[in-house]
């Protein structure tokens, strides 16, 4: 085990082969990011406190429990007639950190979905809303109700999302990028990143998000974003088949 | 040190490398537990080879699908531009063609505007309708000097009977057709100024000493046939019956 600023170039690549290895053959999306976030974590759980990997998921396409979710939630803040069959669903597909419910995803109570449902409701949440801005997602499409844009462009881009200090990092309508400051305090957050990318000609666009405990340059950071096309290269096949979530 | 199988392991790693260098990635099949001597680290340094290949045909291919994508989708707009740009270009030949059209007209009905009527030997009226603007006047002049012009008259007469409103544009453009009348030698009656039309004039303080006036196309007929038969046939100037 090593921390993420101490993991040198060879480290890395290792770590890659490591976790491609381990993906291969995966029989859908989510064990695969199971798999992914997992292998990560043995390796570099002195830095990272929880490791997260989300998909957009059309609404249409989740289990019963998830699509029964996120009409809940929606109804509840009155934007329950905005919820089609095309509306992004951001989805909790693996999870993995210091605590043990943070080891299944059916456990999240609070981020097992987050509907991309209007662009005012994603404005509303600053890590969402950054994640997104970041990794090159503008919230247009949204409105435009375009949701095809994923697969129309974001396959083409990987991002990176970056917060130094979760604790003092603030948007530009002066709110915490990472809203869940009890959660940064109790277990000492300090970076935050993330890396994304999507399928081409899908609408899935894929990101990993990392809490850390430690400091990370951001220059750092930048070696995660193989990570992304080695999880894509791995995980294309089980898209393309539709095979999100494992039966 | 013995190797296991090496034989065997030798062709599956030539087999490996043969497909890797083809890009037939899924005919490599799955990776196979590597053994721990010299040759499994060779087998393990192919696989990773294959992994990482893998990764970048992959990654190229979607770039690749998504420039295309990009491509298609900026083809399809640059479509969308030709085809406004072309209604554009009909629209601008349809209003160019409305435009000559309404100038045409427009012409036409200048010309109808100002309509001359040779009513007897030397004597013309010139019936004015409507609106006197700098436009009409300039036709008005135009029309009734060609006219003195080709063939010498002794009599004009202007009728403003069809005139219901006036300024002091107007009134000027009147007196410089009259002027210029004069100028070639004809003599200038205005006639058929309605009351209100008169009291406007006075109200605006113009001066229309300098022209003889006649209450009627009438009385201006029998006034230029009748001077017509006296040896000096020019009107007193500003004589308002």
């Amino acid at each position: 085990m090593t921390t993420i600023a101490q993991l040198n170039k060879a480290d890395a690549l290792q770590l890659e082969r490591r976790f491609q290895r381990m993906l291969h053959g995966a029989p859908s999306l989510e064990a695969a990011a199971q798999r992914y976030v997992t292998t990560v974590y043995d390796a570099l759980s002195e830095s990272i406190v929880l490791l997260r990997l989300f998909a957009t998921v059309r609404y249409a396409d989740l289990p019963d429990e998830n699509r029964a979710r996120v009409l809940a939630g929606c109804k509840a803040i009155g934007v329950g007639d905005a919820v089609a069959d095309d509306t992004l669903v951001l989805s909790l597909l693996g999870t993995v950190g210091a605590e043990p419910q943070w080891c299944d995803r059916h456990a999240s109570a609070n981020h097992a979905v987050i509907p991309l449902v209007s662009r005012d409701f994603v404005s509303g949440i600053p890590m969402i809303s950054r994640l997104l801005k970041q990794l090159g997602v503008e919230l247009d499409w949204i409105a435009r109700k375009d949701t095809a844009i994923v697969g129309k462009t974001f396959g083409f881009q990987s991002g990176v999302f970056y917060v130094a200090d979760a604790a003092s990092w603030v948007d530009s309508e002066n709110r915490k990028i990472i809203g869940a400051q009890d959660f940064v305090a109790k277990y000492g957050v300090r970076t935050v990143f993330g890396v994304g990318g999507g399928y081409v000609g899908s609408p899935v666009y894929t990101a990993i998000i990392s809490f850390c405990r430690d400091p990370i340059e951001e220059e750092k950071i930048e070696r995660f974003r193989s990570h992304i096309d080695r999880f894509k290269a791995e995980t294309s096949d089980v898209v393309k088949m539709g095979r999100i979530f494992t039966a | 040190m013995d190797i296991e199988n090496l034989e065997e392991r030798l062709r599956r790693l030539g087999n490996t490398l043969a497909h890797l260098l083809e890009g037939e990635f899924d005919a490599i099949g799955e990776f196979w537990a590597v053994a721990d001597d010299p040759l499994g680290r060779i087998e393990e340094t192919v696989q990773f080879l294959v992994l990482d290949t893998r990764t970048i045909a992959i990654a190229n291919r979607d770039k690749e699908a998504s420039l295309l994508m990009q491509q298609e989708q900026l083809a399809a707009k640059i479509e969308m531009l030709e085809a406004q740009q072309q209604r554009i270009q009909e629209q601008e030949r349809d209003l160019r063609a409305r435009a000559q059209t309404i100038e045409r007209q427009a012409a036409a009905i200048l010309e109808l505007s100002t309509p001359i009527l040779e009513v007897w030997d030397d004597v013309i009226v010139l019936p004015v309708i409507g609106l006197v603007d700098a436009r009409r006047s300039a036709a008005i002049m135009e029309t009734l000097l060609g006219n003195i012009a080709r063939t010498p008259k002794k009599w004009v007469i202007i009728d403003v009977t069809g005139v219901e409103d006036v300024d002091a544009s107007t009134a000027d453009y009147l007196i410089k057709v009259c002027r210029a009348a004069q100028l070639l030698g004809a003599s200038c009656l205005l006639s058929g100024i309605r009351p209100a039309v008169a009291t406007i004039l006075v109200g605006l303080g113009v001066e229309l000493t300098e022209i003889s006036t006649m209450r009627s196309l009438k009385e201006a007929l029998e006034h230029s046939l009748g001077q017509m038969q006296r040896p000096s046939s020019r009107p007193r100037p500003w004589s308002v019956q």
